[in-house]
């Protein structure tokens, strides 16, 4: 069973994501009016993509936190639960890897070496992760020599995007799945 | 799915070890604790220049009648 925010994730977050692919394949008109179309739904289709992953992740570690904190004396709980999210980089900040490790190790894991354990891709898939962020900030500031310089950004490329933190967003569920069945001592969903 | 009790603004309380603190709801964060309960985002001030925020199941808040001053 998948914990309630990968439910979201493959529910809520992955519909408002078809949309977007929908309307790519809707774009009718010339030829090179149509590039142009189709490239701001492609910028819109990334920053959507990065806005829903960090959705996602800070979802996630909420939900992690619920767990943990209900196995704690209730008078300690409040505390705890102002400590783990005081300064949360995904409640202000893109979900890169680095921002995601440092919230989630603050649940005692070593968040990053145990899902790239879980599975070797997961390195090249943090890769695209933080390339997926570089762009996103690359179209929010219309700056792109971050990037490269090239503005253009294809379908083809955002759809790896989309696989690839797909498959994070299920083994970030079944790694915290992992470690709060040690820690806790029960399955926590 | 548990429905909403409370909304984006609303006042609310709740304990804070031996305190009761008053804050207000800055985000509902949907069905995504323990057995699908809903958790509120709740911003609050323990120090007049220090807001913090904390994540709470409705069952550990009090909604709050009438004015309170939350600075």
């Amino acid at each position: 069973m998948p914990s309630n925010s990968l439910v979201k994730w493959r529910g809520e977050r992955t519909d408002a994501l078809n949309e977007i692919e929908n309307a790519h394949a809707m774009v009718g008109g010339t030829e090179r009016g149509r590039r142009y179309a189709t490239q701001q739904i492609n910028y819109s289709y990334a920053t959507l993509l990065s806005s829903h992953f960090q959705g996602f992740c800070r979802d996630l570690h909420s939900e992690c936190i619920d767990h943990i904190v209900a196995a704690t004396p209730l008078q300690l709980q409040a505390f705890l639960r102002i400590e783990f999210v005081w300064n949360r980089t995904l409640d202000r900040g893109n979900p890169h890897p680095g921002g995601i490790g440092s919230d989630f190790n603050r649940l005692g894991i070593q968040f990053w070496p145990n899902v790239t354990h879980r599975d070797a891709r997961n390195v090249r898939r943090s890769k695209l992760l933080q390339e997926l962020i570089d762009w996103r900030n690359a179209i929010a500031h219309q700056d792109f020599n971050p990037v490269g310089g090239n503005p253009t950004l294809h379908l083809t490329q955002v759809r790896a995007w989309r696989r690839a933190v797909g498959a994070l967003a299920a083994d970030f569920d079944q790694t915290m799945y992992d470690y709060l069945l040690v820690l806790l001592g029960s399955a926590p969903w | 799915m548990p429905e909403a009790l409370f909304h984006k603004g609303d006042r609310v309380k709740f304990r804070l070890g031996a305190r009761s603190v008053q804050g207000r709801i800055k985000e509902d964060r949907g069905p995504i604790g323990i057995k699908g309960r809903r958790l509120y985002l709740v911003e609050f001030r323990a120090e007049p220049q220090s807001p913090s925020q904390i994540e709470l199941p409705a069952d550990q808040l009090e909604a709050v009648r009438g004015t309170v001053a939350t600075k």
